[in-house]
Order: structure tokens, then sequence, then C-alpha cells
């Protein structure tokens, strides 16, 4: 049998790889979530390099943010000495209206840490840029972290769990072109569909021309998506343009800055329990 | 040897594209250094190498920075890897200019092909903006040429008999 020239060895071999790329496309299409094997297996062996780029990265900035802080600390000290002062009245004051605090609660019959079971997280990978926006955590199946549950950081809403590994799990941002949520308007409740553009901004599309919204309204979850629970903050209006059938489409401002996150928290259950959150203010909340 | 080669120009890539993206979030419109690997492989090496290297860089992009149809970068880089191992092999590029040249086609044609195949997978696609993509292929071609000089002294290519 006459031996095969290389230029067509290559072309079978060339033949053979998009062979197998379309399948994993074809296999993941049709998964709609969920790791494959391959995307499992390639995650495996190749966490210690992203390991590395964590420490390090980690270890940079640390060292970069700590000589900053240092330059600024001793201007800061005498404020804060002040305020750990007060503070300190604060706490013990505090510590006082416990015992009373949980004795009234008892006497109401109130269930004490209404908080979801939720799981921390570390960002060990993310790609904020083009129509994907997504995250990879170090939190996985061994975690108890499935495909679909919410993610949440304070200030609200982050996105979805869409693939999972024994030790990872991989986050599509509420700004992903492919993103999609349930918003309600927090002052009016006007309700509408959050999807992502892959930009910096939201939109919340299917409200009625004449719906009362406002630019600077907050939009949180409305819990209708089956994925997110009630109350967590999405964004806050922004520009309203109308569209041709009827509606109009209002520009979101995300609660949480995505370029500056370095953990969420994954929820795992309840799933229908509502949870108003407060803005990114800080002015108080869960979570 | 050249296995091992290839696993350490990954782990590098990898490293380098993780860390600056922990570091600066939104580093990853201008920055691809997995496309690096993929151009010099192109460059320097035979034909299926660049396309084993470009099939790799392109799954761990999968992997660690994308999310949706698993195996789309891989095929792109896949693609890419040929076509360069191909241009290689008429045209010497394994030098500065070449390897500069080199690694924007590859910033452009990774681009290009991404968009043609959310297309035809009816998938949201979004063209970056000409001068995002003019950075990146400027900031990948130095990137290459940078990574083959440094190669050059590191690890000296074998030559190569050429076509033409």
């Amino acid at each position: 049998m006459p031996a095969l020239s290389t230029a067509r060895q290559n072309a079978i071999f060339l033949a053979v790889l998009l062979a197998a790329q379309l399948f994993l496309m074809s296999d993941s299409a049709k998964r709609n979530g969920g790791a494959n094997v391959v995307e499992s297996l390639v995650m495996r062996v190749s966490w210690p390099a992203v390991r590395v780029a964590r420490l390090g990265a980690g270890a940079l900035r640390r060292g970069i943010s700590g000589a900053r802080d240092l330059l600024a600390a001793h201007a800061r000290n005498a404020v804060l000495e002040k305020q750990v002062q007060r503070l300190s009245a604060e706490l013990v004051r505090n510590r006082e209206a416990q015992p009373e605090n949980r004795r009234l609660r008892r006497l109401l019959g109130m269930r004490e840490g209404l908080a979801p079971v939720s799981i921390a997280a570390s960002i060990v990978t993310s790609n904020l840029s083009g129509s994907t926006r997504v995250i990879v955590v170090d939190r996985g199946r061994a975690d108890g972290v499935e495909v679909d549950l919410p993610a949440v950081a304070w200030g609200g809403a982050v996105g979805r769990v869409v693939a999972v590994d024994s030790g990872h799990a991989k986050i599509r941002l509420l700004t992903d072109a492919n993103s999609g949520v349930a918003g309600i308007a927090q002052r009016s409740r006007v309700r509408g569909i959050v999807e992502g553009r892959g930009a910096t901004t939201l939109d919340l599309l299917y409200v009625p021309r004449f719906a009362d919204v406002i630019h600077g309204d907050r939009v949180v979850t409305s819990g209708q998506d089956g994925i997110f629970p009630r109350g967590f903050g999405i964004g806050r209006v922004g520009a309203i343009r109308a569209s041709a059938d009827g509606t109009q489409t209002i520009q979101l401002q995300p609660e949480i800055d995505y370029s500056i996150l370095e953990e969420v928290l994954i929820l795992l259950e309840p799933r229908d329990v509502e949870f108003e959150t407060a803005a990114a203010d800080g002015s108080g909340g869960v979570p | 040897m050249s296995l091992l080669r290839a696993l350490l120009a990954l782990a590098c890539a990898l490293v380098l594209q993780a860390g600056l993206g922990q570091l600066w979030p939104g580093s990853q419109r201008f920055i691809d250094v997995l496309l690096v690997p993929v151009a010099l492989y192109g460059v320097r090496g035979g034909q299926r190498s660049a396309m084993l290297m470009g099939c790799s860089a392109g799954l761990l992009r999968d992997t660690w920075f994308q999310a949706g149809l698993f195996g789309i970068n891989g095929f792109k880089r896949t693609l890419l890897g040929w076509a360069l191992g191909s241009l290689g092999k008429w045209i010497d590029l394994n030098r500065g200019a070449g390897r500069l040249a080199a690694g924007v086609l590859v910033a452009v044609g990774d681009d290009l092909l991404g968009l043609v195949l959310r297309r035809l997978m009816d998938q949201p696609t979004q063209f970056p903006p000409a001068w995002e993509l003019l950075v990146k292929a400027g900031v990948t071609g130095l990137l290459v040429a940078l990574a083959g000089s440094i190669l050059d002294r590191v690890a000296p290519a074998r030559p190569e008999r050429r076509i033409v």
C-alpha cells in the first residue's frame, strides 16, 4: 500500500481534530449546561497552572495595595481611632441588647437566621469582555454546587452556574449575552425580563410603554425565573427608549461591579424565599 | 522533549492569561496570551504540531474563559494552526517581522472565525470595534515576536526545508 504524503496525513489529522471539536460543540449545545468529560479533564489537568496564576496575582495585588495602604494609613489613623472608640461604646450597648432581642424573638415565634444556605467561592478566572461574560470559582460538585444555582454578592445577583466540575463551577454573569433573569422594579413593581448584552450594562425588556419606570429606579430579581430568589438587586434604571412593539427597553446599570469582584456566594437552598437586599451603598440587608 | 516544551508553553500562556484576568479583568479584550503558542508553533514547528497546539490552547480557553459552546475556540484555533503551518511552509515567518505578522493574522483570524462560527450556529454575535481588534492584533503580534526572540535564545529552532 503506498504511503500517504505528508500533506494528506496533515489533512486527515486536521479533519479528525475538527470533527472531534464539532462533536464537543454539538454535545455542549445538547447538554445546555454541565461540564462534559473533556471539559472536566482539561479543568483538572490545567488547574495547577491557574492556581499558580491566582496565587501570583493575589500576592502582587496584595503587595501593591499594601504599599498604597501604607502611604494612606498615617492620614487615616487618627480618624479610625476615633471611630474605634465610638464603635466600642456601641458594641457594649449592642451586647447588652442581644439577650433581650433573643428573648423577644422567641416570644414572637420568629425564625432566627433567615439567610439562605449558601457557600462562599473565590473567583479563579474571569472573562469580562466580548459577548461572553463568565467567571470560574473554586467550588464544585464536591461542595454541593449544581448547574442552575444562583450566585450573588454584596449588592445583588451575580449570575447562574452553567457548568460544574468536582472542584470548580462556571458562572455565567448577568451581563453575558446569553443571560436572562426575571426582574421587577422595586418602587412601582413593574415586571420585565433582564437580559445581558455582552456589555457593561443590562437591558430590561418587555415592559409596557406607559409603565411607571423612571431613571434611578432599582430593579431586583422577581423570583419568577425559578433560578434567583426574589429581592436580589440587579441594577438601576439608566436610559429608557421606546421599542416599535409597544414596549420600552430600559437600560440598567448593574449594581455589581464585576471588575472588582473577588468572591461570590452560591445559594444552595432555599430558592423560594424573599430577600430584600440593600442597595450597594451598604445600608443593611441580606446578603 | 518537544511534548514537554509544548506543555510548558501552554502552561505559561495559561498562567499569564489567568493572572492578567485577575489583575485586570477587562484585559481579555486586548490580550489573548493563549494565541501566542499557536502562532509560534505555526511559524516555528510543523503543521501538525501547530494544529495540536491550536486545539489545546482553544480547549483551555473554552474551559477557563468561555461559557456556551464548548469546543468553539478549539475548532477556531486548530484551523488557525493549520493555516499558519501551511503558510509557514511557503514563507519564512520565523523572524521578527514575520512573527509580528503571524500574531496579527492569528488575532484577526480568531475573531473573524468566531464571528462566522457563531453566526452559523445561531449564537449571539458581537464583533469587537475596529480599534479594539487593532489593539488586540498589535499586542498579539508584539507578544509573538517577543516570545519568539526569547525562544531563539533558550531553544533555537531546527532549520526546516522550505518548498519555496
